[in-house]
Order: structure tokens, then sequence, then C-alpha cells
């Protein structure tokens, strides 16, 4: 018995059966034990580590229920431009940044900004291809939105990307054309994400491993030991691949494959054991609350900012990504091929389509333990979290909706209604649901205790709580990383608590999260986070 | 009730800035020009403090005591510590400055002092960010980037050095500062004059409605500390300067001589440009070497630069250390 022995500090298992044990001992990758110290002493020899927590504290690794690693490494870290409202604060000052990057540019290099924000760019216009095509004759040149969903492209950008008049718009996708069917700049959804695999490819394999070994470092940095890839397609795996060989600490990856057809082969994923893994399959029913492409039952509130900036039309409701007879043959497919399912969907109305399609699929054919999940769940009601729990469906909500952009969903997107139960994290708790929160990295920056922080706390950035009766506890919101994450993915036999035979994915905190205030949460230091029984980040 | 008790806190300003910007001129002012107030100036090393030796009370190995009443501190794990225990004294500090360019984790520092914001014991009055107006011109694309990034970010930027420029560039640097960086003030200066009621005045902070979206991403830096027992020679120093700017575009050390163990030798390197001094006689640091490396660019090429310095450690073993017993403070 080699390993390591830990004690000294405050256990917080998320199990149970051990509510407040004095030590652990873990070896060979798993937890062998949990309980005094008196009785697990013994069990250790000479050559286990001692590991004293000199009064931090211990918990199991954070899951972080959905994010896009790869797509992480290639949407951040040069050449992408980061003009995120956080640092460009305006869309004048983006517009400068663009012009002091093209100056600069090398010939025919591709150039990509990521961050616009209808919501938070305060003098925001969209982009048009003529004026990208102003700003920069000679580069591709796109700007991604920061809600990763929409791109703008000059001419060249499109040509890069290889769309034009003659392209058929994707089932799914969003082309914006003249009365030619010329594109004029903005496209979205799908077509987007493989538009941009244009510009990737061009900046080449060794900025991509190099980015992806950033991220990497990032998650574990933020305690996070498991991470799931939630647009997972086939030429991902060599990236992931090539980071297990070079021994990089990478979280053990769920993986859900993108679908937008209903012939899509599932990769089977097993070289890698309990690394990496295909957990089920993956399909947005809409898309953004921040461009408009949601489906709902109520319209849009009608100001500059859905007017103007985004360029809806009054009275809005937005509606499906797919027709929705596609869209129930792509899931029927998947769903009787009996993979776990995660649909994104973001307005009622969509969650309605989704939550009449799961009743159907389930009469047709019965599934005990399908944990279909919806993924964001922005819009939901009560009656359909109702309705999902009943139906065995689980949510994950993407709570750092609320801290990042908390003021403008309340003022010109929804109104104070929608907005006090937008993401029902606490709804969902009350009806019995067992949740899981996500940062959707990268759409914003992986970290469980600023997740935890925003849904105890429902905290905007201009200080507003947004639903005072959606707020979680402590306790709840730490399962929403831990065990109930784990159970999301189907890995909650074998992650998400400290019980004996689990792996031994831990992280030390420098105070218990149980005993910290809730808006304190964010700042707690990670000491160390421990991966398959090694220390991969901290001391 | 406690809190009727509790006193105001203390207003607190943190000056950034790029090494030569005019950051320490600026704590130099606020040290030597005081008028009565009390100051307390927490800075990465005292490397460059320009102490007046007519001034100083004590000094030990992480604080300079001025006769004056003001104090200068290193910013080390102990901050938020003595930063609140300052706050109960009797003599407590009329305002703290925190020159912050150059540690390590500029998010570990954001959250301590959003902790001592939140416990009431100081306010953050004023993010001041000094941009060298003089040599703007010359900076290369990912420079200017993230001096604009900064700027953006910060409440008040000093054009600083503007008489170093035609009025004509001057205006044109302004104009593009107040679009880049359209939530802070901008200010045209001259040796980083500015009145300290602008840094801690008791007026509200500027409101930046967005800015505290998110963390803050401090995206093109990176951080190297290094410190080592054995005291070098400026020879030594010399090579080990051309090595780490290799890596760094802005280095700073104190290095212990080895030739006279009471000597302190003090490295500052922008860019291409590395300037070696020796440290006021009485000085005295923890460690014999300390150095911090501060890059631009995208990542840090951590193999190359460990092996580099290997490599430079061992020429280092020829050289008979001196034991440490005679390295001790006089």
């Amino acid at each position: 018995m080699s390993g390591t022995l830990f004690y000294g500090g405050t256990i917080v298992t998320q199990d149970p059966k051990y509510p407040a044990p004095e030590a652990v001992l873990i070896s060979c990758g798993k937890i062998v034990a949990v309980g005094d110290l008196a009785d697990i002493q013994p069990r250790a020899d000479k050559a286990t580590v001692q590991h004293d927590l000199a009064g931090q504290t211990l918990l199991p690794g954070f899951i972080d229920a959905h994010s896009h690693p790869i797509w992480a490494a290639k949407t951040r870290g040069a050449p992408v431009v980061d003009v995120r409202a956080n640092i460009v604060p305006t869309y004048a000052a983006l517009i400068g940044k663009i012009k002091r990057r093209v100056a600069v540019a090398a010939p025919g290099e591709h150039l990509l900004f990521f961050g616009l924000d209808a919501q938070l760019h305060p003098d925001m216009e969209a982009p048009t291809r003529a004026f990208l095509d102003e700003l920069a004759p000679d580069h591709p040149l796109g700007i991604q939105t920061s809600n990763c969903h929409a791109l703008f492209l000059n001419s060249a950008g499109f040509k890069a990307c290889g769309i034009d008049e003659t392209t058929p718009t994707p089932t799914g996708s969003i082309i914006e054309r003249d009365e030619n069917g010329v594109p004029t700049g903005k496209i979205a959804e799908a077509v987007t994400w493989t538009a941009l695999e244009s510009f990737y490819e061009a900046w080449g394999a060794r900025r991509l491993a190099e980015e992806v070994e950033q991220q990497i470092l990032a998650f574990v940095a933020n305690g996070i030991t498991t991470v799931t890839e939630h647009l997972y397609m086939p030429f991902y795996k060599a990236s992931y691949m090539a980071a297990l060989n070079q021994k990089l600490p990478l979280p053990r990856v769920a993986c859900y494959q993108q679908a937008t057809t209903p012939d899509m082969r599932v990769e089977k994923l097993t070289d890698a054991d309990d690394r990496l893994w295909m957990a089920g399959v993956k399909i947005h029913a809409d898309g953004s609350p921040f461009i408009g492409n949601i489906w709902l039952t109520e319209p849009y509130l009608s100001n500059e900012i859905t007017l103007e900036r985004m360029d809806l039309k009054p009275g809005h409701t937005g509606g499906p990504n797919y027709p929705q007879e596609y869209f129930e043959r792509m899931v029927r497919e998947y769903f009787s091929a009996g993979w776990q399912m995660t649909v994104h969907t973001q307005g009622d109305r969509t969650i309605d389509m989704v939550l009449d399609l799961i009743e159907t699929l389930l009469e047709e054919m019965p599934r005990p333990d399908h944990r279909f999940r919806l993924e964001h769940c922005a819009l939901m009601r009560r009656d359909q979290i109702r309705r999902a729990h009943a139906l065995g469906v689980q949510c994950s909500f993407f709570i750092n909706h609320i801290t990042h952009w908390g003021a403008p969903i309340e003022d010109a997107l929804f109104g104070p209604e929608r907005a006090a139960h937008y993401m029902p994290a606490g709804s969902a708790v009350a009806e019995g649901m067992r949740i899981s929160l996500h940062a959707d990295t990268p759409m914003t920056d992986a970290s469980a205790l600023d997740l935890m922080q925003a849904a105890v706390t429902r905290r905007a950035a201009d200080g507003r709580c947004l639903g005072e009766g959606e707020r979680l506890d402590i306790e709840t919101a730490l399962k929403s990383v831990t065990i109930d994450a784990a159970y999301h993915i189907g890995m909650e036999d074998q992650l998400g608590s400290i019980t004996p035979g689990k792996h031994a994915d831990l992280v030390i905190l420098g105070a218990n999260p149980l005993e910290t205030e809730g808006d304190r949460l964010g700042d707690i230091p990670i000491s160390s986070t421990w991966l398959a029984g090694e220390r991969v980040y901290g001391g | 009730m406690a809190d009727n008790k509790r006193p105001t806190p203390i207003p607190l300003a943190t000056v950034g800035g790029f090494l030569g910007s005019g950051k320490t001129t600026l704590i130099n002012h606020l040290l030597n020009q005081a008028n009565g107030r009390r100051y307390v100036v927490f800075v990465n090393d005292f490397g460059a403090i320009n102490i007046d030796l007519q001034l100083v009370e004590t000094i030990e190995d992480d604080r300079i005591s001025f006769s004056n009443g003001c104090v200068c501190c290193t910013l080390n794990d102990e901050f938020v510590g003595s930063v609140a225990e300052m706050s109960k004294r009797q003599d407590r500090p009329d305002a703290i400055l925190i020159e912050a360019s150059g540690v390590a984790d500029p998010r570990a520092l954001e959250a301590s002092l959003s902790a001592l914001e939140a416990s009431n014991h100081v306010r953050l009055e004023t993010a001041l960010y000094i941009v060298d107006a003089g040599c703007f011109g010359q900076r290369d694309y990912a420079e200017v980037e993230m001096l604009i990034d900064h700027a953006a970010t910060s409440d008040l930027v000093l054009l600083n050095k503007s008489d170093l420029v035609s009025e004509q560039a001057l205006d044109g640097l302004l104009q593009e500062f107040s679009v880049a960086a359209p939530y802070a003030a901008t200010l045209a200066t001259v040796q980083s004059c500015v009145s300290p009621a602008l840094l801690f005045g008791n007026s509200d902070r500027p409101t930046r409605p967005e800015a505290k979206a998110g963390p803050h991403r401090h995206p093109d830096y990176h951080h190297w500390h290094y410190s080592g027992r054995d005291p070098m020679t400026r020879d030594a120093l010399v090579e080990l300067t051309k090595i780490l700017q290799q890596h760094f575009f802005r280095i700073k050390g104190i290095v212990q001589s080895a030739a006279d163990p009471t000597i302190w030798l003090s490295l500052q390197v922008v860019g291409t440009r590395a300037v070696i001094g020796q440290l006021p006689q009485g000085f005295t640091g923890k460690d014999a070497v300390e150095i911090v490396g501060i890059g631009i660019g995208p990542k840090m090429r951590r193999v190359e630069l460990d092996r580099s310095m290997a490599a430079f450690e061992e020429t280092l073993k020829p050289t008979p250390a001196l034991p440490a017993m005679f390295t001790g403070k006089t």
C-alpha cells in the first residue's frame, strides 16, 4: 500500500454514509478508505505519503456538466483576439481593436475576434459584410458573438469558409442573404462552427495543441477533474489522445457527439477507458436568447437592444433550429439506439416540443433510466419542471447567464417576471430534481466555485438579484457540481463523492464552501487538484 | 452595535503600468511630499523606491518606515492581514496605494482586495494606469493591445511623459484612449504628477457598468519568479539577464553581490534595455537572489526556460559561494 493519506482538515465527502471523516486514503488512482484516522492509519505503510490538510478542506473533484474543452482551446488565446465586453467595453473600441489588428496582419492571415455582444456592447451595430470589407479588404475576417452561436464574416471570410450564393443553408442553420441569395455577413448555429474550422485549420495543429494544454491547465487549476465535450466531433479525438499520450492532466471527458443529421455514426471511444468516453448524443433544439433564435410562448420585449442591436421584429417569439419533423427523426434515431440524449433548450416553447417528444418516445420504447438531459433551460416554466421530473428528464442549468448578462436579461430581453425564474434552478430542486450547473466554457470561464456563487446569490454584475426564490443553498449548489453532476453523466458510481472504490479525483480548498458566505464562494483559493490519485495542480 | 464603532474604510488605489511608465515616480512623489498625510504603499520590491535616507526611520525585511509617518511594504502573502491590522490602529493610514503590476497572480490580488472591501477595511477608490506617452509610438502590436486592455479596465489613465511628444501626437493619443477606454478618465501628465486627491478623493468611484462581468482576464502576461540563496557576481547577473530577456519583456530583481555581500544589486529590464544598479547601503533582502519576470505573449516557454536556468546554475557552481553566516544583516 503506497498512495496518499489525507488528514488534519475538513473532509466533505458528498456521501451521506461518510458524514465527517477524519481521514481519506487513496492508492492506485482509487479511494481506498474513508473514516477515523486511527482506523485508517494502520493501513498506510512507509511508502504512503502523509498529506496534512493543515485545516484546509478536502472535497471530491468538481465536475463541469456541460463544457467544450476543444472548442475553448480553439476560441481562446492568440491569434483569436478577445473582444468580450469585460475587456473591450464598447463596439467603437472593438472596431478600433480590429483596425489595429488588420494593420499588422501578415498577407492572407485569418483574423478572428471573439466576444461581440448585443447586450453588453452598448453601441453595437450588427456589422455588415460591406462594412467588414472596408475594414479588411484582403484578409479573411470573422467576428464571433460571445454566446458562440453567430459569426459575422467579410467577403474573404466567406470565401475562406466556402460559403457563397450557391451554398444551400444547412438544415438547422442560418445564413442571412440579400435578394440574390448572396450572404450579407451574419451566419448562425451549426454552420458557424463548421465555418470557424477553416480559421482554426489555417492556424495549424501546433497552435491548437498549445491552446488545448492551456485549457486543460485552466480546468485543473479550478479544481475541475471531469468535464464534458458537449459538441464532440470525430476529429476531436486526435487532440484528446495527444493530450493523454503527452501525460497532460486532462480531466476525464464525457463526450456527447453533435448530431445535425439523423444518419450520423456515433463514435465508440474505447481507447482511453475511464479518461475519455462517449456518453451520448447532443442536439440543438434551439439557439441563444442573446441572438433571438430561441422558441418562446411569450415574445421578447421591444426596445433598442432587441429591435436595433439584435435586429428582431416587435413581438418576436423565435423558433426551433430544425423543422420539427426533422428534429424528431434525429432524436428518435439516437434515443432508440440507446444513447443518452442531451438537448439544448432555452425557450419554453422549445421545451414543450421536446417534452412532448420524450413522452411519445417513452410510450413507444419504455426505458427506465434514460436520463434524457435538457441543457441550459433558461425559460423553463414550473409546470414544465414538474412534467420533466415525472418523465425522468434531467436539467442542467447555465447559471452564469445571471452573473454575466443578468441586467439585460431582465431589462432588455424578458422583463422582471420571466427574469425572476430565468434558469430556474431553485424551482427544479424544490420539485425534487437532481440538477447540475455549468459554465458552457468557452462561453464563460470554467470555475465550479463561481457557478456555486452564481446559483446561491443569483447576483448580476450590477448587484441586482434575479429571482430570490430561485436561489440554491450552498449544500445543493455543491452537489450540483459534484455528485449530482456525476449522476447527469451517468458516472455517479465512480465519480462525484469521496467514497471507497471511486476514482481518487479530489480538490483541496483553502476554505470550506459550506461555511463560506455565498457571495465569497468564488474567492475560495484552490490549493491543489488530484486526478486519478495524482496531484495535477497546486502544492 | 459593533458596526457603529467601525471606522470608515481606508481609501485605496492601485497603480499599474509598464516598467518605466512612471509608477515609481508617482510613489516617490507620494512618499516624499505627503504633507502630513500618512500613506502606506505596497510594492513588489523596494528595488526602485527612491529612499531618502534622511526620512527613513526603520528598515525591516518587508517594511520601510519614514519619519513623516509613511510606510512602504512589500506586497506578500500577509497583505490582507497587514491591511486589516493597520485599519484598526490608532495611527491608521490616510490612504493605501498598491503597485500591483508585477504580481504573479492578479486574480488572487483582486480577490484579496474585494475581501478587504467587503469587510469594510478599505474602499477601492481608483484603479490607476500609467502609459508612457513618449514611447507609445514605438510599441509593437502586442504591447499596445495589452496597454489598451489594461487602460480600458482602469478608472484613471495617465498619458505620462506627455512633454516628450508633440501636441498633435498627444491629441491623437488622447483621442485613441477615449475610444479604447471610454469608461476611464484620461489625463496627460509629466513626471506622473497627479494630485493625491484625484487618487483618494472621497467622491464615488466612476461606475463602469460591465467591467465586473465575469472575472477579469489577464491574458497575455506570464509571470515567473526566482529566488536563490547564493549571492551572484555582476558578470553572472549579466549572463542571467541575457537568458531571461529571451523570455520576458520586463524583469526586476534584487541580487546580493558575491564580491561584497553588503552590496545589493538591482536589475531592471524593459525589452532589450537592461539596467543593473546598486541599492542604497543598508538594504538587505530576504533571499540573496529575488527575480521576477513578466513576459508578453500567449505563453511562457517553460521547458526551455527551465533548461536554460539549469545550465546557468551549473556555471555558478565552480564559484565558491560565501557561507550563509557571512551574509547576515549588518
